[in-house]
């Protein structure tokens, strides 16, 4: 069997499951209306995602657009053999693990309190407390809320992050993200699990109050 | 079983962590039947647990009052001027490949006309054999290792869940970001595109070229039947979304295999699928405990841990090559000061000596003698959050009963322990090491018998590597002992 035959019976299996694939091999064709639909489709969420991974909104739009690039420069090579947002996310992992590899502000956000900075997890359950009581007065308690979320998502280590927001926010399978992320199903277990975990610790005073964090802080008779 | 047992607590009163695992994996729908069943009747009768749960799927619920904003208004204009400034770029720099511009049509057809002709032409170049091996040349490399795993995708997919066979390769840059890859044979790289194809044949030395051709021949004795079989599981496994893992997978099996004792492997290929599956997973757990266990008193990593730590060291190692280096002759002359060995080489040639050293060796002395710059090196940035990514949750429990002192010390041992595992003398080792004796030491080492020759050899080794002392004058002395002991 010849090596084009093979590749389109994997473009014919994968053109079936997902519209987005379609699209993509219209793209690998020279369509750039198809090119522009993903773009469309697409950029809310990966700007979201790409905003919680590197904390900055601008920044995550400039990470969208090379992420949108890279699958264009790649459009020549392109065989269906996944879904299209499996391989998107592929990309989207590698260029925001670059991204914040050259950021040292990331190593404040995810390193230990302790000089030596060698924890393999955060405290976070003093975290969200501490972030509490350094909210301005003048944000409404939603606002702040948000923000306390925010932050619980930060404190996560980046692996963790992305493996959580491609489950809540992409639906992703443990298998699908096991294959963005070039992981096995088991480790994506156990880090969507320590995620789970460690943002329960993070949010447990508001949660299990249903409060504010300003409301929190007026109970505890610290001034807002 | 009561509730009690199967609810183990912490200190704190609340559901130990090890239970997110299952209680995660059941909110997120990916357990089987029976592991739901397990988990709902679990819910049903105890409330902790149910709280657990409810308390999870809160905190998940939480994370859907966070706004999600719509990119600026020209994200799409901005995002498509980039991409076709950046096609006008390419165009320029690469004549022959001429992109796609976005929406001008005509621009659009080049690169298929020029693929369609390119690949006419190289068809008409080639001749029935070479284009048969082109066209199979994943197959043709490969062959071996899928009869090895008898064409049987499901019983890969089975090896491969062990993590045993493939290699992980941490790859920390910048002392910050983590990444875990697992390493892919040559399989994976072999391109898709004919043309590439024939290039990459071409490439390769003459060596590969005689394996390849050998594999080749090999390939095309075989029955049709046989062909399509090897070929079928070729597309099927090119088709798998985990096909780098799998390669990996089998690619390690392979290898693995192929070193058995013949007996072992033949005992094996006997074996029906399921008591295949627990006889490798046996003799591969025996070997990675004895990998590190047989050098070390350390307490330690669980045997599925063992591949993962080894493959983190090295690659700690190989990042943090260049300050070790650098660091070691400062140690030795300190250390050979400290000790009062005679006189100390000048700079220069304990600069040559770490160039040329073993960097295990290395890393053993300096862990000996300077441990602390070596805990500082390795736990600087994020790598234990690598590790402790990679490692399973006994291991990770193991860390975690401990204070962060504690945890540093641990994981130094392990280091080790693998670095002591990776120490093995091999035949290049020593004659590497001989070349470097006077030629008065290697007279008197080749006027003994060959046991009595390599038996000394391999005691100076290891001596040398313990002691970074390669005082020639020394070695003579010994070695007048040895020969000579009363």
């Amino acid at each position: 069997m010849s090596v084009s035959e093979s590749s389109l019976q994997k473009a014919s299996k994968y053109e079936l499951l997902d519209p987005d694939v379609r699209l993509m091999l219209q793209v690998r064709e020279g369509s750039a209306a198809a090119f522009e639909a993903l773009v469309e489709k697409h950029q809310k969420r990966l700007v979201m995602v790409l905003e919680h991974l590197v904390s900055d909104r601008t920044q995550a739009e400039d990470l969208a657009q090379d992420v949108f690039l890279r699958v264009y420069r790649a459009r020549e090579r392109y065989i269906p053999t996944a879904k299209f947002s499996t391989w998107l996310y592929t990309i989207t992992h590698n260029v925001a693990s670059n991204s914040i590899r050259k950021s040292s502000r990331r190593k404040e956000i995810n390193l230990v309190a302790s000089p030596s900075g060698s924890m393999p997890v955060r405290p976070l359950d003093t975290m969200a407390k501490d972030k509490s009581n350094l909210m301005p007065t003048r944000l409404a308690d939603q606002k702040e809320m948000e923000q306390v979320i925010r932050e619980a998502i930060q404190s996560l280590g980046p692996r963790q992050r992305m493996a959580m927001l491609l489950s809540k926010y992409e639906g992703m399978s443990y298998n699908e993200i096991a294959e963005s992320m070039e992981l096995t199903t088991q480790a994506v277990k156990s880090l969507l699990s320590r995620a789970r975990g460690n943002l329960k610790e993070a949010l447990a005073p508001y949660l299990n109050s249903g409060k504010s964090p300003r409301d929190l802080d007026r109970e505890n008779g610290e001034p807002s | 079983m009561n509730s009690k047992s199967e609810k183990p607590e912490s200190q704190s009163g609340e559901v130990e962590f090890s239970n997110f695992d299952e209680l995660t994996a059941y909110l997120d729908g990916e357990l089987d039947e029976t592991q739901t069943q397990k988990v709902e009747n679990r819910l049903g009768s105890d409330s902790d647990y149910l709280a657990e749960m409810q308390s999870l799927q809160k905190t998940w619920d939480l994370l859907d009052t966070l706004p999600v904003h719509e990119p600026g208004g020209s994200f799409t204009k901005t995002t498509m001027e980039l991409i076709v400034g950046d096609a006008v770029s390419t165009a320029k720099n690469k004549r022959k490949r001429t992109l796609f511009l976005g929406r001008v049509a005509v621009m659009a057809l080049l690169p298929v006309v020029f693929f369609a002709t390119a690949y006419g032409v190289a068809r008409r170049m080639q001749s029935d054999p070479d284009r048969r091996l082109i066209e199979n040349l994943s197959v043709i490399e490969n062959f071996k290792k899928y009869e090895a795993v008898d064409c049987n995708l499901e019983f890969l997919e089975s090896i491969r869940k062990f993590d045993f066979f493939q290699k992980p390769t941490v790859i920390v840059e910048n002392g910050s970001e983590i990444e875990v890859a697992y390493e892919v044979g040559s399989a994976g790289s072999i391109p898709i595109d004919p043309i590439q194809r024939a290039g990459y044949v071409k490439s390769l030395d003459v060596e590969q070229k005689i394996t390849l051709k050998g594999n080749f021949e090999n390939f095309e004795d075989k029955t049709d039947a046989d062909r399509k079989r090897l070929t079928d599981f070729d597309l099927e496994l090119q088709s798998r979304g985990n096909r780098q893992q799998l390669r990996s997978t089998l690619n390690g099996f392979y290898e693995w295999l192929t070193e058995l004792e013949l007996s072992e492997r033949s005992e094996l290929q006997d074996l029906p699928q399921n008591e295949r599956i627990a006889k490798i997973r046996s003799i591969r757990n025996r070997q990675a405990q004895n990998e590190l266990g047989k050098k070390s008193l350390v307490k330690l990593p669980s045997k599925e841990d063992v591949p993962f730590l080894m493959g983190w060291c090295e690659s700690i190692f190989q990042l943090k090559e260049r300050q070790l280096r650098d660091r070691f002759p400062i140690v030795l002359r300190q250390s050979m000061r400290n000790k009062k060995m005679g006189s100390v080489p000048p700079m220069s040639v304990l600069l040559e000596k770490s160039r040329v050293e073993n960097l295990n060796s290395i890393i053993g002395f300096l862990l000996r003698e300077d441990r602390q710059f070596v805990e500082d090196l390795i736990f600087e940035g994020e790598a234990l959050f690598g590790l402790y990514d990679i490692l399973s949750l006994n291991a990770r429990k193991q860390l975690d009963s401990r204070s962060e002192a504690e945890q540093r010390s641990h994981i130094l041992d392990w280091v080790d322990a693998v670095n002591q595992s990776q120490q093995g003398t091999s035949i290049e080792d020593l004659e590497k090491f001989e070349m470097q004796l006077s030629s008065k030491v290697r007279n008197r080492l080749q006027k003994m018998s060959s046991e009595k020759y390599r038996e000394t050899l391999e005691w100076m080794y290891e001596e040398s590597r313990k002691s970074q002392i390669s005082s020639q004058s020394w070695w003579e002395q010994q070695i007048e002992k040895t020969l000579d002991p009363n």
